[in-house]
């Protein structure tokens, strides 16, 4: 009986051992595949949660943009402080209603910092890092003459493209009074008195109005620089 | 008997390992590598070790352009006679150089710090040391080292290269100093030494815009802030306008 038994069992096991070996067919191979996926899985979780690439924030590329809004700032503060952000503003060729030292059909820069005393510091401060700039000019609008404001529009100064995510910028504001001349190509007030047909910006008081104040327009100059 | 019996009814009589068992642990080791070896480089960005250098050289630079050496209502606009008394406080144990003609009157609005050739003035800072002057911890296990320069590219031969030894106007920017030799105008330091410009150890009562140790050659990653800055008055060549730079390491 227990002979029987054991001979019995010893037959179905060894039965059931050639079977499971010869019916498992790549079993484990395929069992290392799955768990390959688990962990794949895994890290492609972890990478979507962290989301942090060559190119996304880190500390390091905050910190870049913080030096180039401080630099930035400085131009400006440099520029007011010696009186060239002023010349840059006004430097408008009426004639050819374009910025004085533009060579090409927009009435902007496009591959070069202005030829002016803040072009030049611009530059200093700029090229040959790798690093470039647009200068933009909001000025005010008061279209129906009612000494309101009643939209800000912008002037290009400088335009080199759009900028990138991780531009940065700074920005001045240049109080225009009414006595204001225009600055011709050497950076000298010969030019006429500013008014809205010889200039970009216009009055933004009307002249007759008893409201009418020394204030012609007030601006604002943007610098937008980011790395090339 | 027993043992001999599952022996018999299982495969652990083979010689040799399965290709199927031999495949399956081969691409599961790999891919566990794999994953193990990405996952450091994944979490790097978060373990950035300078990122206390980071802040330390941001700070610095804007406490420097709005407090020390200018005035919170006027950023970026150095005065002249503290910036000169801030770099020359290190150097030679001549009375703070440049407290001449040359350098004070081109004051601007600022009230003339130079009383007693000392700290005796308006300037926002004391007569302490420089570690101490821009406020940096000293509790700390590794202490920061800072440098502080003035840098500029003059645009004359006479102010880039005063001397003549170097071929003129480098197109390099380089610190700035109040040499004796050029009639104690602001120069370009190219070139320092004995008898000629920027000479900070000899006799000649020289003032080199640069102030701290010189950061390591090395691998060591240096933190660098930096500032556009105005400078009361002129430089050699007539221009004004500089870059501060902070390094931390």
């Amino acid at each position: 009986m227990r002979t029987g038994t054991r001979r019995r069992a010893d037959g179905r096991g060894r039965a059931d051992g050639r079977g499971r070996a010869s019916e498992r067919g790549q079993a484990f191979a395929l069992e290392a595949v799955v768990a390959s996926l688990v962990l794949l899985g895994g890290l492609v979780f972890a990478l979507q949660a962290t989301a942090v690439t060559p190119l996304s924030a880190s500390t390091s590329s905050q910190h870049i943009e913080n030096q180039q809004a401080a630099t930035a700032e400085g131009v400006l503060a440099t520029a007011a402080a010696d009186g060239s952000l002023r010349v840059a503003v006004l430097n408008w060729d009426d004639t050819e209603d374009r910025f004085y030292g533009v060579d090409t059909d927009q009435s902007y820069y496009t591959n070069t910092a202005p030829e002016n005393g803040f072009g030049t510091l611009l530059s200093r401060a700029f090229d040959g890092r790798g690093i470039v700039f647009n200068v933009y000019v909001h000025y005010a609008t008061d279209r129906d003459d009612d000494g309101e404001v009643d939209a800000r529009r912008t002037q290009r100064m400088v335009y080199r493209g759009e900028p990138t995510d991780n531009a940065a910028a700074a920005s001045r504001v240049v109080t225009l009074y009414d006595d204001e001349v225009l600055y011709d190509d050497s950076e000298s007030p010969s030019g006429p008195t500013v008014s809205g047909s010889v200039f970009y910006a216009e009055d933004v008081t009307d002249t007759d109005a008893p409201s009418d104040t020394a204030v012609y327009n007030v601006v604002t100059v943007e610098v937008v620089v980011w790395r090339q | 008997m027993t043992r001999t019996d599952r022996g018999g009814t299982t495969t652990d009589d083979r010689g040799q390992t399965t290709l199927d068992f031999a495949v399956g642990v081969s691409v599961f080791l790999l891919t566990a590598i794999f994953v193990l070896t990405f996952v450091p480089g994944m979490l790097e960005p978060f373990e950035e070790s300078t990122q206390e250098e980071i802040s330390a050289a941001d700070r610095i630079a804007t406490e420097l352009v709005e407090e020390t050496l200018a005035s919170p209502e006027r950023p970026n606009l150095l005065d002249r006679e503290c910036t000169v008394i801030f770099f020359e406080s290190r150097q030679d144990g001549n009375d703070p150089g440049g407290d001449d003609d040359a350098n004070v009157n081109d004051n601007g609005t600022f009230a003339e710090p130079f009383g007693t050739g000392t700290y005796g003035g308006t300037c926002n800072f004391e007569d302490v040391p420089l570690d101490e002057r821009l406020a940096l911890t000293t509790v700390s296990d590794a202490p920061l080292n800072v440098r502080v320069k003035l840098i500029r590219d003059l645009t004359t031969a006479s102010a880039d290269d005063p001397d003549g030894d170097r071929g003129g106007d480098d197109d390099e920017a380089a610190s700035l100093c109040i040499d004796a030799n050029s009639a104690n105008r602001i120069v370009e330091a190219n070139d320092p030494g004995d008898g000629r410009q920027c000479d900070i150890t000899g006799g000649d009562d020289d003032v080199l815009f640069e102030i701290g140790p010189t950061p390591p050659s090395g691998s060591e990653s240096v933190v660098v802030a930096r500032r556009f800055v105005r400078v009361e008055g002129t430089f050699h060549d007539g221009t004004s306008d500089a870059t501060l730079v902070v390094e931390v390491w």
